[in-house]
């Protein structure tokens, strides 16, 4: 029963790690937190209920369409919200991101109404059974899709001339520009890449949470996941999500269902309070 | 100078005093709620806008007074009205220390979140703490008497919640002139060199959410008898997420601001009409958006350069009201 619990949280703490993987790459390149990433995520899975659902495609294209779709949106958004904001005080911003989510939220509610809706997952659900553990080909695919979609990002970091401006970019803008990277466009680029990153959080996320217009809550736990692990810090964000994942897992099993919400950001309080830095993060320090 | 002051302060309140006899009753209940909002707008500004702390969890604080009015009102047979505010500031005043003083140690985007959970623990407890909360069915808040006298009509409920408008806009604007506002405006302007000037960070950090909090409390306390019933969802996360709104859309940083912020947002969903509710919450959004990027000091801001220029024009010298940071009222 441990053993399954463990699986189980660590199956949906590699969602979160995703989700978390979107505001960190945000965060890192424009020192920007996007509280509307959840939002972007919903507005992905309507799309995705919409190429499935509506118009009937096969999932291999709704996987590419909707993924084609986010990188649109993140484009759009940050050429037209966000670029003119960028020299900005950190709170404008944060507002900014707040009011585009409501504004998101409304424009769903609008074209696909307030209802919830549900899609066939992509991996059949009949459940596995190896020794005591019982898991499914959907749990097991969402863990694969994540490692493949965290590996990827890996290499594309490292290995790319678009990933190392990406990371000069974020490291200091000022040299960057200096250095002849296109920041604007980097930018660009890194809400596109976060947004898709969202759109495939949303896909394989869907079949779980259902699709409505407050799926976007979602996002709120990957901030604690981004916390756990060390705000800004990509591996940590990792770790974080799926710590966050287990504990929630028990958190579930143990304390009443009501307050398995509350308890999440307990742990988000907890650990703001005793170790703002997180697991993995360096303390930050401010130059007068 | 002085004379134009107060020939103009005697004319507002004239008008505030006779408007509700002119109106439906239903725009006075509009106006009403409008106090109410600016009452918990005027703490937010203060935390927000004046010491340059974020909080998402003012509709916490209102919550929070309000649950405590509507409790003890149901609960406690005959209690005095004055007794029921003093409970709600006081209680809604802890929290905010409670939130306070973990703050102390985070700033920007840490702030944000820690006062997220907050609201969204509270919120949760709102609505599973059902013995004491009535849960997601909420409590019908009974009326308010006060020696004697039933404050049932819409009239005597905009008169009872404009007293403490005007209250709470004399102290903010009285605290704001003293040592403790400045110390609040240096600490947002330059937290480094506040400190280095000797102004007591911690002290004047938990004092402002206290603050905050406090004024949340009271509008709660009046938001409860107003609209005579409460429920979790009056003070969620979007809640929070509108009076920061109404902040930012009155102006931040400036006293106008919190009066015409709150007025604006509550007649906007009438303004909007009843076949396009649906449009609301992406016309909510768009506002707040467009606002940011066009007019980052707000409605008050572009009142007061709008002034500007006319007496630049009409008396060929001015007086700057509004700095880069957004004035002081």
């Amino acid at each position: 029963m441990l053993f399954q619990q463990i699986v189980s949280g660590i199956a949906t703490g590699f969602i979160y790690s995703l989700v978390g993987l979107a505001l960190i790459l945000v965060f890192k390149a424009t020192d920007t937190i996007n509280f509307a990433v959840g939002d972007m995520m919903m507005f992905c899975a309507f799309m995705a209920y919409t190429f499935l659902n509506i118009l009937k495609l096969p999932y291999y294209q709704v996987f590419v369409l909707t993924i084609l779709f986010s990188a649109l949106l993140g484009l759009v958004l940050e050429r037209l919200v966000f670029r003119p904001v960028m020299k900005a005080p950190v709170f404008t911003v944060i507002m900014l991101t707040f009011g585009l989510g409501l504004a998101l939220r409304g424009v769903a509610g609008v074209t696909w109404t307030f209802d919830t809706y549900s899609i066939k997952p992509a991996f059949s659900i009949t459940p596995l059974r190896f020794w005591h553990l019982v898991i499914t080909p959907l749990t097991i695919g969402n863990v694969v899709i994540c490692l493949i979609l965290m590996l990827v990002l890996f290499l594309f970091f490292k290995f790319t001339v678009l990933g190392i401006a990406l990371r000069a970019a974020a490291q200091n803008r000022l040299a960057a520009i200096l250095m002849g990277i296109k920041v604007g466009r980097v930018s660009s680029l890194t809400w596109m890449i976060s947004s898709v990153i969202g759109g495939v959080a949303a896909i394989l996320l869907a079949p779980f949470t259902f699709i409505d217009t407050n799926m976007g809550i979602v996002a709120l736990k990957a901030f604690v996941a981004c916390v756990l692990g060390g705000f800004g810090s990509i591996p940590g964000c990792i770790v974080g999500g799926i710590t966050l994942g287990v504990m929630e897992s028990f958190a579930g099993y143990y304390l009443p269902t009501e307050y398995k919400q509350a308890f999440t950001f307990l742990v988000l309080i907890g650990v703001l309070c005793i170790r703002p830095t997180g697991i993995f993060g360096i303390p930050k320090m401010k130059r007068v | 100078m002085v004379q134009r002051k107060w020939a103009s302060l005697a004319v507002l309140g004239g008008i505030l005093v006779v408007l509700p006899f002119l109106m439906s009753p239903f725009l006075n209940y509009l106006f009403t709620l409008s106090g109410v909002y600016i009452i918990g707008v005027l703490g937010l500004n203060i935390l927000f806008g004046f010491t340059g702390l974020i909080s998402i969890a003012n509709a916490t604080f209102l919550g929070v007074g309000a649950y405590t009015a509507g409790i003890l009102m149901t609960r406690v047979a005959g209690i005095p009205y004055p007794l029921v505010i003093l409970a709600s500031c006081s209680i809604a005043a802890l929290f905010g220390l409670a939130i306070g003083l973990p703050a102390l140690r985070l700033s920007g985007h840490y702030l944000a979140m820690v006062t997220m959970g907050f609201a969204y623990v509270m919120g949760e407890l709102f609505l599973h703490w059902k013995s004491l909360t009535g849960g997601a069915l909420g409590i019908q808040v009974p009326k308010v008497t006060l020696l004697g006298f039933v404050f049932s009509g819409d009239k005597s409920k905009y008169f009872l919640v404009l007293f403490f408008v005007v209250l709470t806009v004399l102290i903010s604007t009285n605290i704001l002139k003293t040592k403790t506002g400045r110390a609040f405006v240096a600490i947002r302007d330059h937290e480094i060199a506040a400190e280095t000037m000797g102004i007591n960070l911690m002290w004047y950090k938990t004092l402002s959410f206290v603050i905050s909090a406090f004024f949340g409390g009271l509008a709660g306390a009046l938001y409860a008898p107003v609209v005579s019933f409460i429920d979790p969802s009056s003070f969620d996360l979007l809640v929070s997420v509108l009076l920061l709104e109404m902040v930012i859309v009155g102006g931040t940083g400036s006293i106008l601001g919190s009066i015409i912020g709150p007025i604006f947002l509550t007649f906007l969903p009438e303004a909007v009409g009843k076949s396009y509710q649906l449009y609301l919450i992406v016309i909510q959004g768009m506002v707040l958006v467009l606002v940011l990027i066009f007019m980052p000091f707000g409605f008050s801001g572009m009142i007061f350069n709008l002034y500007d220029k006319v007496e630049r024009r009409w008396l060929g010298f001015s007086e700057q009201k509004i700095g880069k940071e957004g004035g002081s009222l």
